[in-house]
């Protein structure tokens, strides 16, 4: 369903409220994911001449899953605050305390709704990290990550259900990776109109039993990133090529993180896309020695690198051109 | 552990129903009644003595609030001094609380789970009853709804699902339609319909709603005879000018027919001289007709026949003479 569809069934009275979520709803990591309204319904009878739509379902993004709550309001009655029903987790029950937009909530102000689904979000995310006791090992896991500021900030944890018969129980941890993108170019969109979102790199991390012996990565790249790197090793994330410029001249760049990386250092091979060599390759030079500290964190190795691109190139250009063929 | 169970009267549910038919959002209200546990012993031949206990939840009554959210807040917190004014006067126990929310999930909502807790809290009842009606309609256009109903309790740190019995309510078989009342010798009857029947009944007996309903149905009827008898007329006068408009098209056909003809075929008048008696006839001597040739002749023809016929009779005349 639309927005615009969503916002013409509304009650009239409700309508600035769930404006703010469908126009604005970007809620935890993910941001590149919208709010979604669905199954909207009325509480009024047959009778009642619309639009008096009422309730609906509210599609969440959170951890790489989507939550479906059902949001329950009363045309008759739009001062009333709203009420939830949690789909399948029967279970959660938020502190209301710990809801200020649902104690004191102002039917007049169009982000009550969204603030409020923002701190129910932020109970549910608390819950969730409560079930994690389930599991000693993926309890330690959690705790060796919030124990880092930087992830223990942005992270988003799923606990699923726990298998009755067979006693597996699964988990999913969702990060945001402190990267600094201040310096990604900027992105041209084919639709001028679209909002590409908040530049992000999010790695989801599966753990499909309790012992954490089956784990699968996932990296997320928000658009704008993903236009800057040619190719990346999804899997094991062990090598990555972006497509750099430099005064007009273009080149790529390899990076091959080796088995024992940070301890041995990355391999750059820097190649032409201009020039080739007399076996028919592109015009490439490999670099294994260049400044590099396994105790730097990644953002100081992206930033060093950078450094080390800026001197490089010029040389690796005149290279090309006196050694490679157009 | 004892099984659990809610058994409602037909009237009660009905009568629910019907209230947030009338009603055009959500409602609520408490439910009182009575709770205890029944005890059955069965023996067998392969068990002596085995012992069923069920727990028992009697709905009798509800009362419904005037509006949403009347004894919580926003955060479930009850409103004591309106649940005491919900309360005052009754005789009964509160046995626990309903909600009839439309659209929706047959599932406890966040804020009801609160209120839940609070009542029961309050109420000093850790086996209070929540009654939950979900209407709907089943088809689009709206010709068809029904209404799911449940009950939940709080047991064991989480809410169990209770089935819900309704009594008085058995098969319904063609010839259970009975077309009069069975009549009731009961004293306590008679004096509880008694006390109350001049609300309901007129002084003859009949209901005075339905009383009602027939002198509106009359009026309907009459409103509906005169429009029958306007229409009537209309049709008559409209059968009326189609005859005439009928006559008056034969009319103008024949008319017209009868133009056509004329111009295309029109006869002589008839003529005197053309009548055999009146022609002149010439007798002999003896009197005996002289045979002569008569043929038709035009009007000037007879003019000139005429004069000629009166020559040659002058002239017969004079050699007779």
């Amino acid at each position: 369903m639309s927005p615009e569809v969503a916002l013409n069934r509304i009650s009239a009275e409700l309508r600035p409220l769930l404006c703010s979520v469908v126009r604005n709803g970007r809620v935890g990591l993910d941001s590149t994911n919208c709010l979604r309204v669905t199954d909207l319904k009325t509480g009024c009878s047959s009778l009642t001449p619309g639009p008096c739509c009422d309730r609906f379902k509210l599609h969440i993004p959170y951890a790489g899953e989507t939550l479906k709550w059902d949001i329950i309001f009363n045309a008759q009655h739009p001062q009333l605050p709203p009420d939830f029903i949690f789909g399948e987790d029967a279970e959660f029950l938020p502190e209301p305390s710990e809801l200020p937009h649902l104690v004191h909530w102002d039917a007049e102000n169009p982000e009550s709704l969204l603030e409020l689904v923002k701190e129910v979000l932020q109970q549910y995310h608390h819950y969730q990290c409560q079930r994690l006791r389930e599991s000693s090992r993926l309890l330690f896991e959690y705790d060796s990550l919030l124990e880092e500021p930087s992830y223990g900030r942005n992270m988003e944890v799923y606990a699923g259900r726990k298998n009755t018969w067979t006693g597996e129980f699964s988990a999913r941890f969702l990060l945001k990776l402190p990267v600094d993108f201040s310096n990604i170019p900027v992105y041209l969109l084919k639709d001028t109109a679209l909002d590409p979102g908040e530049d992000v790199a999010l790695l989801s991390v599966s753990f499909e039993d309790a012992e954490a012996t089956q784990v699968f990565p996932k990296l997320y790249l928000s658009p704008s990133i993903e236009q800057g790197v040619v190719e990346y090793d999804a899997e094991g994330f062990t090598k990555l090529t972006l497509l750099l410029m430099w005064k007009d001249f273009c080149f790529l760049v390899h990076v091959d993180l080796p088995l024992y990386f940070p301890r041995d250092q990355p391999t750059l091979t820097f190649q032409s896309v201009y020039h080739f060599t007399n076996s028919g390759q592109l015009y490439s030079q490999v670099q294994k020695s260049y400044p590099y500290s396994p105790r730097w964190d990644g953002n100081e190795m992206a930033k060093r690198a950078k450094a080390y691109f800026k001197t490089f190139v010029p040389q690796f250009q005149e290279g090309a051109f006196a050694n490679g063929k157009l | 552990m004892a099984e659990q169970s809610a058994r409602m009267p037909g009237i009660v549910l009905s009568s629910l129903m019907f209230q947030h038919g009338n009603t055009d959002s959500d409602a609520e209200g408490l439910v009182f009644g009575e709770s205890g546990f029944d005890e059955q012993l069965t023996i067998s031949d392969s068990q002596t003595n085995h012992v069923h206990i069920q727990e028992i939840y009697n709905i009798q009554k509800h009362v419904t609030c005037p509006r949403l959210c009347t004894f919580y807040c926003s955060s479930g917190e009850l409103k004591v001094d309106e649940l005491q004014k919900l309360l005052s006067d009754r005789k009964q126990p509160v046995i626990g609380w309903f909600r009839l929310r439309r659209h929706s999930e047959q599932t406890m909502t966040f804020r009801e789970k609160l209120v839940h807790h609070n009542l029961s809290h309050f109420l000093s009842n850790p086996n209070l009853l929540f009654l939950l009606l979900t209407p709907s309609a089943v088809t689009s256009s709206g010709s068809a709804h029904k209404t799911e109903f449940s009950a939940f309790i709080y047991r064991d740190r989480r809410f169990h699902n209770v089935p819900v019995l309704l009594s008085n309510l058995g098969l319904l078989e063609q010839n259970a339609y009975l077309r009069t009342t069975t009549p009731c010798a009961s004293m306590g009857y008679s004096r509880a319909t008694s006390k109350h029947s001049r609300r309901f009944f007129g002084a003859d007996g009949a209901l005075s709603e339905v009383t009602e309903v027939n002198l509106m149905n009359d009026s309907l009827q009459v409103e509906l005879q005169k429009v029958c008898s306007a229409v009537e007329q209309s049709e008559r006068s409209v059968e009326t000018l189609r005859s005439e408009v009928s006559a008056l098209r034969k009319k103008l056909r024949k008319r017209s027919e009868r133009e056509v003809v004329t111009c295309t075929d029109e006869a002589p008048p008839p003529t005197l001289s053309c009548c055999s008696l009146l022609v002149t006839r010439t007798l002999d001597v003896n009197g005996y007709l002289v045979p002569e040739e008569v043929t038709v002749a035009t009007e000037e023809e007879e003019t000139m026949t005429t004069a000629a016929c009166g020559k040659r009779l002058r002239k017969r005349r004079r050699r007779q003479i």
